[in-house]
């Protein structure tokens, strides 16, 4: 089977924008129909275009390098077993990956930490991504300044909740907890920050 | 921000207070950002099964908006994985076909990524050996005929609920179930058979993959072991058309294996061939 062309990945990341405008979503799409079909080529291609993206959340989320590229392996061996279970109706390939990558990883930090690295990694996780980092690390391009944008609109708390919850594995109990904050309250923030962000990039 | 808005729905401490006062779909961003136990993720995924149809859409549907948003807004990290890692996982791939596939055939042991590997249950040497027979014992000996085998463990404990969620196939509600684990086996002839199994739905689906068409007149059938010694029970069949689409099989939890045999079309009402691959379920 033929690899479709994907030169713009690089320069256009997946992003709500760009799922809605540009062939990225499309050009990953078309290589997950092939990999369903069992075409190694298209496979590589997918994993060249994506597993930036998936190691570098793993790595975020567990640091270790180690754990990052185990965890990495088995989301590409669950692309591989179940790309013929995505459907392009139900969201974008993009979010598909990293909704694997992200619950793979959430997985293992949740089974490999002992009590005293998961103390450990309450600080590091609430420290992670101040705004200035973001914009380093996508500079240039139009959705993901839209992106930062939009992340501008969340509140401090709202924010906080989020990437102690996404880049920690936090449940929102654990959350609390480390706030010192109520449960409602917890659940509330992470609720209406996605919601928020969710309204600002029109994500339908 | 006010986190005190009066037309926000008020949370409670606890999930099942939540449920009680009827606000299931605020939890759907929680749920697709992970921030909630394994415990949780089944409490909702049954209530959802045990309620109505739109409330599960409505849900869904928040849960994929929030998924794109988590995957726009906070999957933006990149990191150079290591240069081999690619090739570390074709090598584990349930089968690595490169593209020139082999098709000669040659039956290998199925082992699926972190899975233990494969118990002996497959004998090569009785592979041809002959027809299916009535009872345990001649149905453990068909089994053993299996040209390849696998185990999957899928734990004992069924949630005893039947889930029909209207709003996801029977499939995906296999494939997304919280307690749903796969085992892959490797075809004789080429190929791959990957069974994904959920005790909490009661169902399996069968996916083959780079598995040739049965020839003409044949078909690839299942048949589910019963765990009560009774004879196999036809679970479906594929064929040529039908191959490249995963087969939901419904009623795994009385059954101890999934076994597939090649049947003269358009299907047995028992198996007359030696199973080609057998998944043995273990609790």
């Amino acid at each position: 089977m033929d690899t479709p062309p994907t030169s713009e990945l690089h320069a256009k990341p997946p992003g709500p924008d760009a799922a809605a405008s540009s062939g990225d979503a499309e050009t990953l799409t078309s290589l997950l129909a092939a990999v369903a079909a069992g075409d190694q080529a298209a496979f590589r291609r997918f994993y060249e275009l994506t597993s930036r993206r998936v190691y570098g959340m793993a790595r975020r989320v567990l640091i270790d390098p180690e754990l990052s590229e185990d965890t990495t392996q088995e989301v590409y061996l669950q692309v591989w077993q179940s790309a013929a279970r995505f459907d392009p109706a139900a969201g974008s390939p993009f979010a598909w990956l990293m909704t694997i990558a992200h619950r793979r990883a959430v997985d293992k930090v949740r089974s490999s930490q002992s009590a005293s690295d998961r103390e450990a990694r309450y600080g590091a996780a609430s420290q992670v991504v101040e705004h200035d980092e973001v914009v380093d690390e996508v500079s240039g391009r139009l959705e993901a300044e839209a992106v930062v944008r939009c992340l501008d609109t969340l509140t401090a708390t709202q924010q906080e909740s989020v990437k102690l919850a996404y880049y920690g594995g936090l449940t929102y109990r654990e959350v609390a907890e480390r706030l010192d904050a109520a449960v409602p309250t917890i659940k509330s923030r992470i609720r209406d920050g996605l919601l928020r962000l969710k309204n600002c990039l029109e994500v339908s | 921000m006010s986190e005190n808005n009066a037309n926000a729905m008020h949370f409670s401490e606890d999930l099942a207070t939540d449920l009680d006062r009827g606000l299931i779909l605020e939890w759907a961003e929680i749920y697709a950002l992970d921030a909630l136990t394994e415990d949780e993720r089944a409490a909702i995924d049954a209530f959802l099964a045990s309620g109505p149809a739109q409330t599960r859409q409505l849900f869904t549907e928040r849960v994929r908006a929030a998924r794109e948003v988590l995957a726009s807004g906070y999957a933006m990290d990149e990191a150079e994985p290591p240069a081999d890692l690619f090739d570390r996982i074709t090598a584990s791939l349930p089968q690595t076909a490169l593209p020139a596939t082999d098709l000669s055939g040659a039956p290998e042991p199925a082992t699926a990524p972190g899975s233990p590997a494969p118990a002996p249950v497959a004998d090569l040497a009785a592979r041809r050996a002959g027809k299916a027979r009535g009872g345990a014992s001649g149905t453990r000996r068909w089994l053993v005929a299996a040209a390849a085998a696998a185990v999957l463990v899928v734990g004992g404990t069924a949630v005893g609920v039947t889930l029909a969620n209207q709003q996801q196939s029977p499939q995906e509600q296999v494939l997304h179930a919280s307690d749903v684990k796969t085992e892959t086996v490797s075809i004789p002839g080429g190929g791959t058979a990957t069974i994904s199994l959920s005790r909490s739905r009661d169902a399996a689906v069968v996916a083959m993959k780079n598995v040739p068409a049965p020839k003409a007149g044949t078909v690839y059938q299942m048949w589910l072991i019963p765990t009560n010694g009774q004879n196999p029970a036809s679970a479906g069949t594929m064929d040529a058309d039908t191959l490249s689409k995963p087969a939901t099989v419904k009623g795994i939890n009385a059954a101890t294996a999934v076994a597939i045999t090649v049947e003269p079309a358009p299907g047995s009402q028992k198996p007359t061939t030696a199973p080609i691959s057998v998944v043995q379920l273990k609790s």
